[in-house]
């Protein structure tokens, strides 16, 4: 038994160690959203938003959005703004009233790929 | 002796392999927008570099059964991964002597069979070798058992939208047997099912809710398991095992960006299963997250 847990002390150990020594990064999840996820808006938003809570790799990050008929209304494709690695954004022409559906595909800094979409309504 | 070494080969040998891996990445159990949190009392269905331990209290006919697992996953590839665990046991009951030790240990491969993102369905096969010998004196058995395995899961986000606060739910499941190599051991029939509602998921992809830490990240759940002897009549009966057994779990797993905590109570499924509520608490480690480059990562590919 006693050798046991000195193995399972020793495994532990190694892992404390390289959680200490090693960056983590790990898999990129939306914190929050602008507009908010699900969220009615009165007016029209210009950009679309997302925090996530994970430095990501702009390379491989998207962003777009498309209202009810699945056409693109975002303009300009992704942007991760330099200095907010956690942040990606999207510009969207001008939207009247309607569904619309916020689409993203994200890389984390580490590789590892999360996606999602969200709706919000204008109007 | 041999067993004892083994086991320290073998440790060494996953330290190794583990320290060399090259930078690479995958994921826990994820499938398209869903996170599936690793189930308590059965496998989920991802193939992951994870530490867990789990604690476990039961009481049935004054019989009081305290259990301690660990358990160690490591991916070999992006979809295969290999496994070692065991568990401590204390026993309690009136009039006896109390006992307590290791079980035997267990070693597992899994391969996970197929990810489907747009339909939020995972499924992964296993197959472990309880090895005879392995634990404590008394306390473990003298005979090894092979247990095939699938597990999966599916979200429920493919719903229409109409029942837009359905989607959050999930479920998932494991289906195993276990065969002894002794032929007057029975062979037993388990599985697990749950039914988990994703608060990150409803607030990510349905509607932001304002819910805040922690409750922001938290999977109320309910699992439920059962093991039968599927064995001849004669081996069930002399092992005692012709009642099914199993409990009702409900709960609640927190889910964090790189460890998770849960606690369920055991409720005995039937009186067969015993005559107390227990508890379970527990906690996994995403070494996929903790350690993303180094023993999180697969060591080929």
């Amino acid at each position: 038994m006693l050798r046991v847990l000195k193995r399972l002390g020793v495994v532990l150990g190694l892992l404390a160690g390289l959680a200490v020594s090693l960056p983590a990064w790990a898999h990129a999840f939306p914190v929050k959203s602008s507009p908010q996820v699900g969220a009615s808006v009165a007016s029209a938003p210009k950009q679309v938003r997302i925090w996530f809570d994970a430095d990501l790799n702009a390379l491989f990050s998207k962003i777009s959005v498309v209202n009810s008929a699945g056409q693109v209304v975002s303009t300009g494709g992704a942007h991760v703004p330099a200095g907010h690695p956690r942040l990606l954004e999207t510009a969207v022409k001008p939207l009247p009233a309607g569904q619309y559906w916020v689409k993203w595909s994200v890389v984390a800094r580490d590789g590892h790929h999360t996606e999602g979409k969200f709706p919000f309504h204008v109007g | 002796m041999r067993h004892h070494s083994l086991k320290q080969l073998g440790l060494g040998m996953m330290a190794a392999a583990a320290l060399a891996a090259p930078a690479a990445g995958w994921a826990h159990a994820v499938a398209g927008m869903r996170v599936f949190p690793a189930t308590m009392s059965f496998d989920d269905p991802g193939v992951a570099n994870e530490f867990s331990t789990n604690y476990s209290q039961i009481k049935a006919d004054g019989v009081t059964t305290k259990n301690l697992a660990f358990a160690y996953a490591k991916t070999i590839t992006p979809k295969f991964g290999l496994s070692i665990a065991s568990d401590y046991n204390w026993i309690t009951q009136p009039g006896q002597p109390n006992q307590s030790g290791w079980d035997n240990v267990t070693i597992g491969a899994a391969y996970q069979l197929f990810v489907n993102g747009p339909h939020e369905a995972i499924g992964m096969l296993a197959l472990s070798d309880t090895l005879a010998n392995s634990g404590s004196g008394g306390m473990d058995s003298n005979f090894s058992t092979i247990s095939p395995e699938f597990a999966f899961g599916k979200g429920f986000g493919d719903l229409p939208w109409s029942v837009k606060y359905l989607r959050p739910l999930a479920i998932s499941g494991a289906i195993s047997e276990d065969m002894p190599s002794d032929s007057t051991q029975p062979k037993m029939l388990n599985w697990g099912v749950s039914l988990q509602y994703s608060i990150p998921y409803l607030q990510s992809f349905v509607k932001d809710v304002g819910l805040g830490a922690p409750f922001n990240n938290m999977v109320p759940i309910v699992e439920y398991t059962m093991s039968q002897c599927v064995d001849s009549y004669s081996v069930c009966a002399s092992s005692g095992s012709l009642d099914r057994t199993g409990s009702v779990n409900p709960g609640v797993i927190w889910v964090g960006k790189y460890y998770q905590l849960g606690v369920e109570a055991q409720i005995p499924a039937n009186r067969a299963s015993g005559n107390h509520v227990g508890i379970l608490v527990g906690i996994d480690v995403y070494l996929d997250d903790v350690l993303p480059h180094s023993l999180g990562a697969p060591i080929f590919g």
